[in-house]
């Protein structure tokens, strides 16, 4: 074939342009250290890419429910573990009553301080937010009234977290199901105070009988958040064995090989030099150089 | 040499075009419209935890007005790249009519001058327009006998002998044949109107099933029936008519994240939450028909930029054949130079002998 000047300026400088281009793209490469910078570099990569950070930025959200979950049913465990003792020890100033009944009316004056400490626990809050009232947060969910009976201001739902897809997690279980559930602690308490008082025998053996099945009612709330604390570490554990799943999976398809980039980056650098250095001397060579 | 020409600059600038349509869909560094939907759907998981919180509640506005944002601008970016293909287009328009006039001035002189003895130039300065000519458009050129004619690929007559049309916008559809011009209509035509449809679906689906499901709800004061979006008709431009209702926009009390009348519950909320991952929208959840969107974008920038490739590698070849054969090769000049050079001193030797010869000559006839 013929080859003239102008082929050989056309084809060097479309050489030195891809070469130039090969170099930039490897570059980018290595500075971003993303192999992925737009939907075009490799669109199915792309796709799984978005559907990757989507299900990412939901399992972070489930990551921060659950330490909401855990923070607020471990501070209802404290609380509970408190009236737990509260009411032992009013268990025990009615047995004592119960031995001798005209000890009681001195025992009456705890016993109102047990009740009152109890109600505190009752209005236990988490971050400025009452966790025994059910969806009521923002209002303590026991008042006392001026006869100093108390009543119930909150309501009966518990306030469940979606934790993972199709897992929901109870944060709290309602005080009208425990302190003003099956037994009514501070009407127990009060009837117990009347009873130690008048010292009624068969008054105090029943409200007795009552603070243990009070007893049982938060035992078993007790092992119902233990189940629940529980259920929230097993699904962190999940989260975090898929969060390595998904971090290896997103790191494939966008993150930069970069011992790949960088020899990729030398090899075009180099292709470029020679292309430059070819067409430095090529283009200087005619005969009339050897024509002196 | 005009349709591989054409097909290059076509390839070329339809690349471009979709590369720009391209970035409004790039969620590479983390900050695309991906983003602002999860973290709208997140602000309702959140708000689940403590439906009372007027913070949460904020919160989740604020993420709300992002993402109404974020639908907004991507919305704008493709009206303006649509506009930009419509200026465009006319610019070409205007290319294309004034090199038809400078062709058809042109070939007046051609015809004018002396048949017995072209002027090459004149050919070849209209051959360097044609040339012009056909980045914007592909062109037939028909010369037999005296007449000289350029038409478009959808038979718009462009230049016949010495006179020029002008073509206008009404001329111009889909058959008009590659180069920019074609290129700038399908960025308008189709690429924008897909993509904005695309986006427009998005936001629609996304307006109806939230305030399906908000409307069920109840606020923080008891009230149900409150939209969270404004309702939108249809599908069309619904990226760009998104708006938070102006109720909930006002008072974040307004969000209805319960289920019961309470207002306190957080029942809604978590449905709401769950609608990121829910399939109940078309192609599944919506970072899935996201992901579709960009999927398909990908692909239609990717194979343009191969396209545009393969037609620009097509193109060299044919210009260094071309070289081949009417290139100008410095060293076969330089040999041809040579060659007369060498000539010129074998005549001149010639010369100097017959000088001689007739010196010793005119000695004898002396002596």
């Amino acid at each position: 074939m013929r080859v003239t000047e102008g082929m050989n300026s056309l084809s060097l400088l479309r050489d030195i342009n891809l070469a130039q281009e090969r170099v930039q793209a490897a570059q980018n490469e290595v500075s971003s250290g993303k192999k992925l910078t737009t939907p075009s570099d490799d669109p199915i990569a792309a796709y799984d890419v978005v559907r990757l950070n989507g299900e990412k930025s939901e399992a972070e959200q489930y990551a921060r429910n659950l330490s909401y979950a855990k923070s607020k049913l471990q501070i209802a465990d404290t609380a509970l573990d408190s009236v737990e003792q509260i009411v032992e020890r009013a268990r025990t100033l009615g047995q004592l009553s119960l031995n001798d009944t005209t000890s009681g009316g001195a025992y009456v004056a705890e016993l109102t301080g047990l009740r009152d400490q109890i109600i505190s626990a009752a209005n236990t809050a988490s971050a400025g937010r009452f966790i025994f009232g059910g969806s009521l947060t923002a209002t303590a969910p026991y008042i006392k009234n001026p006869d100093s009976s108390v009543t119930y201001q909150g309501n009966g739902q518990d306030m469940p977290l979606q934790v993972n897809r199709n897992a929901t997690l109870p944060t709290q279980i309602p005080g009208s199901d425990l302190f003003t559930g099956p037994i009514d602690i501070f009407a127990t308490m009060s009837d117990l105070a009347t009873a130690m008082q008048s010292g009624n025998k068969a008054d105090i053996d029943a409200q007795v009988k009552k603070l243990e099945q009070f007893t049982d009612v938060v035992s078993v709330a007790r092992s119902k958040i233990g189940g629940y604390l529980n259920t929230a570490t097993n699904t962190e554990n999940i989260l975090a064995s898929a969060k390595l799943v998904r971090q290896a999976q997103l790191s494939k398809e966008q993150d930069a090989d970069l011992a790949k980039a960088i020899t990729e980056l030398t090899t075009s650098q180099q292709r470029l030099q020679a292309a430059l250095a070819v067409s430095a001397r090529v283009s200087q060579l005619t005969i009339l150089d050897y024509l002196k | 040499m005009s349709a591989p020409t054409a097909a290059k600059s076509g390839a070329e600038s339809l690349a471009d075009g979709l590369k720009n349509i391209e970035n409004v869909f790039n969620d590479g560094n983390g900050s695309g419209l991906l983003n602002s939907l999860t973290n709208f759907f997140n602000s309702f998981q959140t708000l689940s935890q403590d439906p009372s919180s007027l913070n949460f509640r904020e919160q989740t506005k604020l993420n709300a007005n992002e993402l109404v944002k974020a639908f907004h601008a991507r919305s704008s970016d493709l009206t303006q790249i649509k506009a930009n293909a419509d200026r465009t287009i006319s610019a070409d328009l205007e290319q294309i009519n004034s090199l038809a006039k400078q062709i058809a001035d042109l070939t007046i002189e051609i015809k004018s001058e002396d048949i017995t003895n072209p002027v090459p130039d004149l050919r070849d300065r209209r051959a360097a327009l044609v040339k012009q000519l056909s980045t914007y458009v592909d062109i037939n050129e028909v010369e037999s006998g005296t007449d000289y004619q350029i038409t478009t690929k959808n038979n718009r007559l462009l230049v016949f002998n010495n006179t020029a049309w002008s073509i206008t916008a009404a001329d111009v559809d889909s058959s008009i044949g590659n180069g920019s011009l074609k290129s700038a209509l399908d960025i308008r035509d189709t690429y924008v109107p897909k993509y904005l449809g695309a986006l427009d679906q998005l936001a629609y689906g996304l307006t109806q099933h939230v305030n399906a499901i908000h409307s069920a709800g109840y606020d923080l004061n008891g009230n149900t029936n409150i939209n969270f979006f404004t309702p939108l008709a249809s599908a069309p431009d619904a990226a760009r008519l998104i708006e938070l209702d102006p109720g909930v926009a006002t008072d974040a009390r307004k969000i209805a994240a319960s289920i019961s009348s309470s207002g306190t519950d957080n029942g809604v909320a978590l449905q709401l939450g769950n609608l990121l991952h829910d399939p109940v929208f078309s192609g599944g959840s919506i970072t899935d028909q996201y992901a579709n969107v960009v999927y398909a974008i990908g692909t239609d920038s990717s194979s343009a930029q191969s396209n545009a490739n393969e037609h620009d590698e097509l193109l060299t070849q044919l210009q260094n054949r071309r070289q081949s054969f009417s290139g100008v090769s410095i060293d076969e000049e330089s040999m041809q130079i040579l060659q007369f050079q060498r000539a010129y001193e074998a005549s001149a030797r010639v010369i100097q002998v017959v000088d001689e010869l007739l010196k010793t000559t005119l000695t004898i006839g002396a002596a």
